[in-house]
């Protein structure tokens, strides 16, 4: 294709896919990976989740979340089911996100799931409590981040995907540069929080995360971390405030 | 020639071990149903399913898949016969939307609404309502969620129709099976009354046992722990 049709393609793809989403979210970033990896041209519309767009109350009238991806003008939403569908649509292009054995395919669903129903439900308790509420969430957590130690020890290979980044790497991505947020706020906050993913511990997630990060579908496409720290602290700083006066009124009555 | 098939399931008529079956039959895959007791899981659950240690899980050979949804796709995708999921990829998205809206959104106050009674029922029953009502306008007077064959979706909303009559017929309460959602009505009894889909499918009066048995030990679980408790209710 000459120069001036790519040109053109590449235009009227953009007008095809628009992304909206928000710059802190790990699922959106997910999704912005996952449309770089394809080669995808898209519109990106930056969201304010606290005022939040007819647009967007349009295209996810269930959820109201971010990412919603709107391809030729049909919205689709919840950032495991895009990734499949950027998979699907753009099949042709690009290394495969999802592995093309239907066995492997369950596995990285299986996986992916994992993620969401027992490891990020600890980890977060972990980054939103203290005390022994703190202490009993990092337990599990580590007991969840050891099931995937294992898996990828055992699979010998640099990422879950296999040889390159793949659906799992991108559905477990917020652990590569969120965790290590987590573990400085919580640790600097004196409440005597250990860290999470070691070398000694858990030595192939460890080495995963700096691989992660510099993959060339990751690399520069991370959201500003000097304006994240700060936004993850006074989440974590909410969830105390708030945790502590519950105590307080119950104390009281 | 392919390895034999065997599906680990449970003697508690469980909609997502049926999610399993559906998808066996519908795809003509044969299939040998081993029934776990719950209460007392054996060493081949526990292999095969370490993680979660629950039911479905699939035995194709070497391979074990877990996760109803999983399960449904991996069938779809490892067999030959007739696709579950619609070609089209938003078709396929949307599918896997409202499928995974059921099990994150619908099923614990569907739970809920039967295993809870007065005001706190009220609550559960309006908002299982509203889920109805965007299950209903996906439908939009298609035979199956699927189109015109049984299909993904339909597989994964199957909870509706079988299990929920029999809670609506134990409570006097009226879904899906009241005239508030006509195209879910009428979708239920399609869905029960397709060929595959009905050798699967628990009785009614199977499930009016089981329920009632289990209903107190399900309440006071389910109340404590949400979600998770409304999925191990069902399991």
């Amino acid at each position: 294709m000459d120069h001036h049709l790519e040109q053109q393609a590449a235009e009227s793809e953009k007008k095809a896919v628009k992304l909206l989403g928000m710059w802190a979210s790990p699922y959106v970033l997910q999704v912005r990976w996952a449309l770089a990896m394809k080669g995808v041209e898209y519109e990106y519309v930056e969201e304010d989740l606290r005022s939040k767009s007819a647009q967007l109350l349009a295209y996810n009238p269930v959820h109201k979340k971010v990412p919603v991806l709107v391809y030729h003008g049909r919205p689709i939403a919840e950032s495991q089911v895009i990734l499949e569908f950027i998979d699907d649509a753009w099949n042709h292009r690009g290394d495969p996100i999802l592995p093309r054995d239907p066995y492997r395919r369950a596995m990285a669903r299986f996986w992916a799931r994992f993620k969401q129903d027992k490891l990020s439900p600890p980890i977060w308790r972990w980054f939103t409590t203290e005390g022994e509420e703190q202490e009993a969430a990092y337990e599990a957590a580590v007991e969840q981040l050891l099931v995937l130690e294992k898996e990828l020890a055992v699979s010998g290979k640099p990422f879950f995907g296999g040889e390159k980044v793949g659906f799992v790497d991108l559905s477990l991505s917020p652990l590569a540069y969120v965790i290590p947020i987590y573990e400085e706020i919580v640790t600097g906050g004196g409440g005597g929080g250990v860290k999470m993913v070691t070398e000694e511990k858990m030595p192939s997630l460890a080495a995963w995360m700096g691989r992660f990060l510099s993959s060339p579908a990751v690399r520069g496409h991370l959201p500003p971390l000097e304006k994240l720290r700060p936004r993850c602290q006074a989440m974590r700083e909410a969830f105390l405030v708030s945790a502590r006066a519950k105590v307080e009124q119950q104390q009281q009555q | 020639m392919s390895p034999p098939v065997k599906l680990i399931g449970s003697f508690f008529d469980s909609p997502f071990v049926h999610r399993a079956e559906a998808a066996l039959r519908l795809k003509g895959v044969p299939y040998e149903l081993i029934q776990e007791d719950m209460e007392n899981k054996s060493e081949l659950l526990l292999q095969h399913n370490p993680i979660h240690k629950k039911v479905p899980v699939l035995v194709h050979g070497d391979h074990a898949v877990c996760e109803s949804l999983v399960i449904v796709e991996y069938v779809d995708e490892a067999f030959d016969g007739p696709p579950l999921l619609p070609s089209d990829p938003a078709d396929r998205a949307a599918a896997r939307f409202w499928a995974q809206l059921m099990d994150t959104k619908c099923r614990r106050p569907l739970v809920l609404s039967f295993l809870t009674e007065g005001e706190l029922r009220e609550g559960f029953l309006r908002e299982t309502k509203e889920n109805l009502a965007l299950l209903e306008a996906q439908l939009d007077g298609k035979r199956f969620f699927g189109g015109d064959s049984v299909g993904y979706l339909d597989i994964a909303l199957s909870a509706l129709s079988r299990w929920t009559a029999v809670f609506e017929e134990m409570t006097g309460v009226s879904l899906v099976g009241g005239d508030d959602f006509p195209g879910l009505r009428r979708w239920a009894e399609e869905y029960t009354s397709n060929e595959a889909v009905r050798q699967c499918l628990p009785s009614m009066e199977h499930l009016k046992a089981q329920f009632s048995a289990k209903k107190d030990k399900v309440k006071s679980v389910a109340m404590g722990h949400g979600d998770a408790a409304a999925g191990a209710v069902i399991r």
